[in-house]
């Protein structure tokens, strides 16, 4: 009886040491923080009915308005400047998997709202989240590829807020940034069916000013995400003869 | 079979530039007043001839219905010999949404298919148009707005 009471009273101090480390969330680098003490979640009924597929408008390309064939290049200071030109080549790969190039995309958008976060995926990407329940970045949040999106809702817009991008990404054109490259963005429904993010980039340590764009999309609402397997029947690989050779 | 002995670098510039010429092939459809938008304008053509339009008259062997791109394998005849083409076409999802499907060709069937041509000679090409046997024609457009 003794020995199963003492078992009880180390299972407890675990689990209020475990209760307590979860709610110092502020000092961990990957929990979420929230400066009101507790989460702030919108109502149900206040959220938009944004959710489904989306199809992008024009090319995939940072900037749309931009005519083709003219460059689009942030508007660098002399260093990233020289750096975009003449300096070694990014080694994180594709421009289109981390943000801003994240949001210029080849397959349509997914966009699922829930109380907590606003999800963004397409077929042939990890998903974005853009958190809207009161969080926001720490000086500890890691950086990571798509940054930490902290959101709020303005008047039936989203307005977003992306820090702590990896440093080693590129920007769309592959461009280099520096570790301050920090996002806006304005989700907003022109009409019921088109949807627009104006995204303004900054980055006070590579750019004289802010570099922008306007995304659009058009609402899909018969539309379902299908699979994009990009190994399935991919002719550069060499085990690849079969399919290459009509199944032969 | 020929066609399948292309360099590597020559296959990949061709993968990536074909759903940009397929997506281009679109705004021919935007003129004509359905859908609006210069898709992929801003892409590379490596790979494929866009000044040129060719189009063979085959069987078909097979419809690869496939990620990452879509092939028609068809055998034409030319210069009384069977000659097979690899004709490339845009991502399973694209095409899906477009109303394409695994049956879009049967093995057997008689078609008419325009292609970009590619550079290098090779018995390829990127796909613009096809007229089925039953004398219907489809292209990858763009779903107008």
């Amino acid at each position: 009886m003794k020995r199963s009471v003492r078992i009880c009273a180390v299972a407890g101090g675990l689990l209020g040491l475990s209760a307590a480390l979860s709610l110092s969330g502020a000092a961990l680098a990957q929990t979420a923080h929230y400066p009101k003490g507790q989460p702030d979640i919108p109502e149900l009924s206040s959220l938009p009915d944004w959710d489904g597929l989306w199809e992008r408008d024009q090319d995939n390309v940072w900037d749309n308005r931009i005519p083709v064939g003219q460059p689009q290049v942030p508007p660098y200071n002399a260093e990233y400047a020289d750096l975009a030109k003449n300096g070694p080549p990014g080694p994180r790969g594709s421009a289109f998997n981390s943000m801003p190039g994240y949001m210029s995309m080849l397959f349509p958008m997914e966009i699922q709202v829930s109380r907590m976060q606003v999800t963004i995926m397409s077929e042939n990407k990890p998903a974005r989240r853009i958190y809207i329940d009161g969080r926001d970045h720490t000086e500890d949040t890691l950086p990571s590829s798509e940054g930490h999106s902290a959101g709020h809702w303005d008047n039936g817009a989203l307005i977003v807020d992306t820090c702590c991008i990896r440093d080693d990404t590129r920007l769309p054109g592959n461009g280099p940034h520096s570790d301050a490259l920090h996002i806006t963005e304005r989700f907003y429904m022109r009409d019921y069916k088109t949807l627009v993010d104006e995204i303004t980039v900054q980055d006070p340590k590579a750019f004289t000013g802010s570099w922008t764009t306007e995304k659009v999309w058009f609402r899909r609402a018969d539309w379902e995400p299908i699979e994009y397997d990009r190994e399935e029947n991919d002719r550069d690989r060499p085990a690849n003869a079969g399919a290459r050779n009509g199944g032969e | 079979m020929v066609a399948y002995n292309l360099k590597k670098s020559q296959t990949r510039m061709r993968r990536m530039a074909a759903v940009a010429i397929i997506a281009m092939a679109s705004v021919a459809t935007a003129v004509a007043g359905l859908a609006p938008v210069p898709a992929l304008a801003h892409h590379s053509f490596a790979g494929f001839d866009k000044s040129r339009k060719v189009t063979v008259k085959g069987v078909v062997k097979q419809w690869q219905f496939t990620n990452p791109h879509s092939w028609l394998q068809v055998v034409v005849q030319e210069s009384g010999r069977d000659v097979e083409y690899s004709i490339e076409g845009p991502s399973v999802n694209t095409l899906a949404r477009r109303g394409w499907g695994r049956s879009t060709f049967k093995v057997g069937d008689q078609v008419s298919v325009t292609i970009y041509p590619s550079i290098s000679g090779q018995k390829s090409g990127a796909f613009l148009t096809a007229t089925l046997p039953n004398g219907k024609s489809i292209s990858s457009g763009i779903t107008p707005n």
